[in-house]
């Protein structure tokens, strides 16, 4: 099976990537070339929201696409979140680590939560 | 061999289709020419005929004058009848005899009555009377026939005894004083002179001029022997019919031996009929031999274009021979030759150059893929000494330690020449050994050297360490310097004191190992932190068991538990747990490996392997103490 990537920007503050079939060594370079696209939607300090809801299996190169989509983004003050991983994919997150498991959520409404209370922390601060 | 050639085809093709031509076109003209050819045959025929028909209305219409002014002059000088017609005859040299016969008085005739005067062959002049005559000349035809004949009229040809000449009569009625026919007066003339003007006639070659009768009666024929008979059915059914021309065959009853044609033109004044016959052979004559020497000198032309189209035709194909005979050379394989220097901008000229192009560039291609081939050769030898050299980094398969308490066998396997996947144990100090079986992100030569990497790293590393979480904290922090491509690498470090059996266990990001125990097989649940070389901060919690004499340890990469083959279903982490379950109480931990590898093989059933795979089997043996295995779990 192979990879489909889908993306969508509703807002500069926010794009929302959906990845469906099989992340791995055999086409982690197609996902790579997809993100060298749509990253630079997003504003620095906005939010990359990954949806993996379709995605069916990760593999350790897959992992490693993420975690450096994680990293440039990070260099740019820009989030990084997982959406919706399918049991078996958000196993391997809680084994490997690849991402802080506090940046994958399960819905929609605990992923805006999440950046509600980054933004409140954000402006307490400041 | 010569039809293969496109030049012979050519000219052949060439030859053959204007035969076709010429043929269909011959044909047709010779159709035509033959229907003008008859008609002008007609028009010089008629031409010819109908000068001869007024030459010959010409002389009779003087013998008929003679005979008519006769017979006025004879209705009031009946008396004086033997003396005029004697001095008429004298003066008139074409006429042979006179005869002035009157209706005799009374059915008593007079010699007087019937007075004849007639020129013998020699020319002398002789008086005699009709009289003699064998028949009853007031009741002959001839004399009926010319008392009926008030204008004058051209009585049946006929032959006299003693003359071997054909005569022919012209008889006018003479007017009577009281009565309105009184006699008849008769004057004849030898057709001798109309066979003479027959004679003369500028006719065509090969025809024959004649002069019928209404009956069909040939007076004068060229042909003698048919001058006082009848014509054939069919000509003489023409004649009536007044058909002109008309063309009889030997077939259809004609007195001919072949098909001629008939041209007829009636004398004026007459009942006859001027004409001409030609054969038809004959008409024609002209017009097969100009169609023969038409169609010779069609055909010599014909030869000559041929011959033109083969000679141009093989100068501009010549050129293509040539490329033919290249391009079975390139087919062998044998780019290496000269081409002609064709400068022509036609289609032989576009496909040389393009053919001396195509071949230039084949070459190219040969040679790059040569090259492509060196290079891949010389990649793989590369990979291989790689591979070796990767090899050389992990220690000996099989280890006992020296005082035979510990023993571990394992096996890495890359999937492809050289893998990410690592084993490596050595000891650490005396008395504890570490073990150590990682997974480095991704597959091939950049995940061989972040192994090669990680693996160098960790034994420099461990030397100065004694815990697991302090090893996997270090080396985390090395990984991650510089590490921009995001490559990691799951690892699970133990520690074991050999003398105790306590086994010391850290995991960064990496699979459960299994506990086979007391006869049964168990995950060992080791809290993991996260993969080297992402998260410079991280910590990495320790799990402690210990081992009794026996117990066995089988750690593994995931190119075990996710093995499968095309779109198969994974192995399994559970499918290592029965496999290892099945194993007795103290099997070598290489039973335990081989027992594992054997069921991934069995189960890809020859499939090529989808990762790398990297396995470890640690017994601890010691038969002295048997105690409960303690757990302790204790966050570094």
């Amino acid at each position: 099976m192979t990879l489909i990537v889908r993306s969508e920007t509703p807002s500069t503050h926010r794009t929302v990537v959906w990845l469906e079939g099989r992340l791995d060594a055999a086409n982690y370079t197609a996902l790579d070339e997809a993100l060298r696209d749509i990253t630079p939607l997003v504003d620095n300090g906005g939010t990359l929201v990954v949806d993996l809801s379709a995605l069916e299996y990760i593999s350790s190169a897959g992992l490693r696409s993420l975690a450096q989509l994680r990293k440039s983004m990070h260099d740019r003050d820009a989030r990084t979140l997982l959406l919706n991983p399918q049991p078996q994919v958000k196993k391997v997150f809680e084994i490997v680590k690849a991402v802080p498991i506090a940046e994958v959520f399960a819905t929609v409404a605990e992923l805006d939560q999440y950046l509600d209370h980054m933004q409140r922390q954000v402006s307490g601060t400041g | 061999m010569v039809l293969r050639s496109v030049a012979t085809r050519l000219a052949l093709g060439v030859l053959l289709g204007s035969a076709i031509v010429l043929i269909v076109t011959g044909g047709l003209m010779l159709s035509h020419t033959r229907e003008q050819m008859l008609a002008q045959t007609e028009q010089e025929a008629s031409a010819v005929s109908g000068w001869a028909a007024t030459r010959i209305q010409g002389r009779l219409d003087a013998v008929a004058r003679v005979a008519r002014v006769l017979a006025g002059v004879l209705k009031t000088r009946r008396d004086e009848a033997p003396a005029l017609i004697r001095d008429t005859l004298a003066v008139n040299p074409e006429i042979v005899d006179i005869t002035a016969a009157f209706i005799p008085h009374n059915g008593a005739a007079r010699e007087a009555d019937a007075a004849m005067a007639r020129r013998a062959p020699d020319g002398a002049l002789s008086m005699g009377s009709r009289l003699a005559d064998p028949e009853t000349y007031w009741t002959a035809p001839w004399f009926v026939r010319g008392l009926n004949c008030e204008h004058g009229c051209w009585q049946s040809p006929f032959h006299m005894a003693g003359r071997n000449d054909t005569l022919v009569g012209y008889s006018v009625a003479i007017p009577g004083s009281t009565t309105s026919v009184a006699g008849v007066a008769d004057v004849t003339i030898s057709l001798g002179w109309l066979q003479q003007l027959l004679g003369e006639l500028n006719k065509p070659d090969h025809a024959a001029a004649f002069v019928v009768d209404a009956d069909g009666m040939f007076l004068a024929h060229d042909w003698t022997s048919y001058v006082g008979t009848r014509g054939s059915k069919p000509f003489v059914a023409a004649l009536k019919e007044h058909r002109n021309p008309v063309r009889i065959t030997p077939e259809m009853g004609g007195r001919v031996s072949e098909p001629v044609w008939v041209y007829l033109v009636p004398i004026a004044g007459t009942t006859w009929t001027a004409g001409l016959t030609m054969p038809e052979r004959e008409v024609l004559a002209d017009l097969r031999r100009t169609y023969y020497v038409d169609i010779l000198l069609g055909l010599a032309a014909l030869a000559g274009v041929s011959l033109i189209a083969l000679v141009i035709t093989r100068r501009m194909m010549a050129p293509l021979g040539i490329l033919s005979d290249r391009a079975e050379d390139v087919a062998r394989g044998e780019l290496d030759f000269a081409l002609p220097d064709v400068r022509r901008k036609d289609e032989v000229g576009r496909l040389t150059r393009a053919f001396d192009q195509m071949r230039r560039q084949l070459a190219g291609h040969i040679d790059s893929a040569k090259q492509l081939a060196r290079e891949q050769e010389r990649m793989a030898s590369e990979l291989d000494i790689a591979r070796q050299i990767q090899l050389a980094l992990i220690p000996e398969a099989h280890w006992l330690a020296d005082d035979g308490r510990v023993e571990l066998h394992a096996v890495l396997r890359p999937a492809s020449a050289v893998g990410g996947d690592l084993y490596t144990y050595f000891a650490l100090g005396a008395k504890h050994i570490c073990v150590m079986v990682g997974d480095v992100s991704d597959k091939g030569i950049p995940a061989a050297l972040f192994m090669a990497r990680t693996i160098t790293l960790a034994r420099t590393i461990a030397t100065h360490a004694r815990s697991p979480s302090d090893i996997l904290g270090a080396l985390n922090r090395e990984l991650c310097k510089g590490n921009d491509t995001c490559m990691f690498v799951t690892l699970l470090c133990g520690v074991l004191e050999t003398e105790t059996g306590l086994l010391t266990l850290a995991s960064a990001g990496h699979e459960q190992p299994v506990l086979h125990a007391g006869g049964s097989a168990l995950f060992v649940d080791v809290e993991t932190g996260p993969a080297l070389g992402l998260d410079r901060d991280a910590r990495y919690p320790v799990r402690v068991l210990t081992l009794l004499g026996g117990d066995t340890v089988l750690m593994y990469t995931d190119g075990v538990s996710e093995a499968h083959a095309a779109s198969q279903k994974l192995f399994g982490s559970h499918a290592i747990l029965d496999s290892v379950a099945r194993l007795q109480d103290g099997a070598t931990p290489e039973a335990y490996v081989e027992q594992v590898l054997g069921d991934v093989d069995a189960y890809v059933a020859g499939a090529p392997a989808y990762d790398d795979i990297a396995l470890l089997a640690l017994t601890w043996h010691d038969s002295r103490v048997t105690e409960v295995p303690l757990d302790a779990v204790a966050h570094s």
